[in-house]
């Protein structure tokens, strides 16, 4: 079986028999331990607890329990989700030697599915919210890219991305506060599915921002990762927040019917402010999802809010007060990144009135992207627009060719589509990450598609329907 | 800061990360409060039971 396999063919091949979940759990263990540190991809290998899962599965298939689709399937989950006998450190050294007693409710919805958990994934440190600087702002190390290892795997979710662009695992779980599923998903060419804010508990799972958080799988298709947020959406008592909705793909009549009557809202901005590398990639991407779903519409996103300022000032100040003890105590400088620590000493001092202005102007995003979706029914736009950074690369350094940058400044980050990732996250609106073909430099290059809110099902169908006429998703690393 | 008085520590100075850094806050706050809401038809808080 190839260690690039989706979650629907490894499901066939341990339902026909032709292989056990243990058999698969040892080899997923295996390359994990032995490929996982050339991507600095794995904070801790779950053994034990993955060869007893797996045990179960094959148990629960003898028996012809074949209801799930994810029994006896693999994945690593990023390690700010707890997981009951392994450490949890949320990427950061002053955890380092941190477990908790019980698992979080996502990992513990994907073991009463019959998932195997194989590792914990790196990340970066606190998931990156004091703004770091360098790739390197991980207890693990920097995340290194599969397509080049000299270039970095995204962040936050930086082992999750590596670890399925590797053929570690079939699929990861992930997270975003803003950008943290989708950096990584579009760097390391997997699809990645930011859910609506509230679909999936986050019981047991770090907090950088309570009004921003959401988990994610990140896969080898948007099938895979229908797949595996069925398992995870849904109301939980221990999660306030949840909206008690659920997940379920799209009949194939009526995906097709969805994908060929949907309206595609696009603005052209980003793409003409995408990079040299990137740009033409993400152009045919269009062009490709053109021919899927030609109904294509102009969509602006508002031009007069501030996201980045919104979006900071509150993953800041949530942040810097779930951490503020962490952050007056001497604790902090462990953090290997000194423009992250700063960052967070720095929040500690967003005002209430900034705070509060931020979160109405949240309410008049929120009430203007309703009105935007009036008119289409997902919008398009570039995933990054930009290939993965070198490594040493500075993240606050430019991306952009100089005009484009030039352009952007002068846009103030507001214009079009320009800003749709923290739009999106602002709004809880979800998204998935596609990969759409290859810059010039040969890097992985993604689209993503952003909907309202609970529109996954439609988000998937059109995705699936992208995947079913391209074949950028199975494209492999050389490296791995 | 202009060409003549660029700040000459290390970029990863902790004092100039600090100065920094809080300068950030002071510019994110300054946009944000730049948009104004017309408190007139504002709807009201979003905190909820």
């Amino acid at each position: 079986m190839s260690a690039f396999a989706g979650i629907a063919e490894l499901a066939e091949a341990l339902r026909g028999k032709r292989m056990s979940a243990i058999e698969l759990a040892r080899e997923t263990l295996e390359r994990l331990e032995k490929i996982g540190p050339r991507y600095n991809a794995v904070a801790s290998l779950t053994r034990a607890r993955a060869l007893r899962e797996a045990a179960a599965a094959d148990r629960a298939l003898a028996r012809g329990d074949t209801a799930s689709p994810l029994a006896g399937i693999p994945y690593g989950a990023k390690d700010l989700l707890a997981a009951r006998g392994a450490p949890t450190t949320w990427g950061a050294p002053p955890y380092r030697d941190r477990s908790f007693p019980a698992d979080a409710t996502a990992v513990a919805r994907l073991r009463r599915a019959g998932a195997v958990l194989a590792a914990k994934l790196a990340m970066v440190e606190l998931a990156g919210g004091g703004g770091y600087r360098y790739p390197s702002a991980s207890l693990q190390g920097p995340g290194k890219n599969p397509w080049d290892p000299t270039r970095w795997s995204g962040g936050s979710s930086s082992g999750s991305g590596a670890a399925v662009a590797a053929g570690l695992v079939p699929f990861a779980l992930g997270s975003e506060t803003s950008g943290s599923i989708g950096t990584p998903s579009a760097y390391c060419g997997v699809t990645g599915l930011r859910p609506t804010y509230g679909l999936v508990s986050r019981h047991g799972a770090m907090a950088l921002s309570w009004t921003l958080d959401k988990i994610g799988p990140m896969a080898r298709s948007a099938s895979d990762c229908a797949t595996v947020l069925a398992a995870l959406a849904g109301p939980d008592a221990h999660d306030p927040t949840t909206s008690g909705k659920r997940f379920r793909a799209l009949d194939p009549e009526a995906a097709r019917e969805r994908v060929a009557a949907v309206r595609v809202g696009y603005a052209g901005e980003e793409m003409e402010l995408a990079s040299e590398a990137a740009h033409d990639a993400l152009v045919r991407g269009v062009d490709e999802l053109r021919r899927i779903a030609p109904r294509f519409v102009e969509a602006r996103l508002p031009e007069d809010l501030p996201y980045g300022p919104m979006v900071s000032t509150v993953y800041g100040a949530e942040g810097a007060t779930i951490f503020a003890e962490l952050i007056e105590s001497d604790r902090l400088d462990e953090l290997p990144d000194e423009r992250q620590k700063a960052g967070l000493r720095a929040s500690l001092e967003i005002r209430a009135r900034d705070y509060l202005q931020a979160m109405r102007l949240r309410s008049v995003l929120i009430a203007r992207m309703r009105e935007i979706f009036r008119e289409c029914d997902v919008i398009v736009s570039a995933g990054r627009t930009a290939t993965a950074t070198p490594i040493d690369q500075p993240l606050d350094a430019p991306t952009l060719p100089a005009g484009a940058s030039a352009a952007r400044d002068a846009a103030g980050a507001r214009r079009g589509n320009i800003g749709l990732i923290p739009a999106g996250n602002l709004a809880g609106l979800p998204a998935i990450f596609f990969p759409c073909g290859f810059g010039s430099d040969g890097l992985p290059v993604g689209l993503q598609l952003v909907g309202p809110p609970h529109s996954e099902p439609l988000l998937v169908a059109l995705v699936e329907a992208y995947q079913r006429e391209t074949d950028h998703h199975l494209a492999r690393p050389g490296s791995a | 800061m202009t060409e003549e008085h660029a700040d000459t520590r290390d970029i990863n100075d902790p004092a100039r990360l600090a100065e920094e850094r809080a300068g950030q806050v002071e510019k994110e706050a300054a946009e944000i409060r730049r948009t104004q809401v017309p408190v007139e038809t504002e709807p009201p808080t979003t905190f909820r039971l």
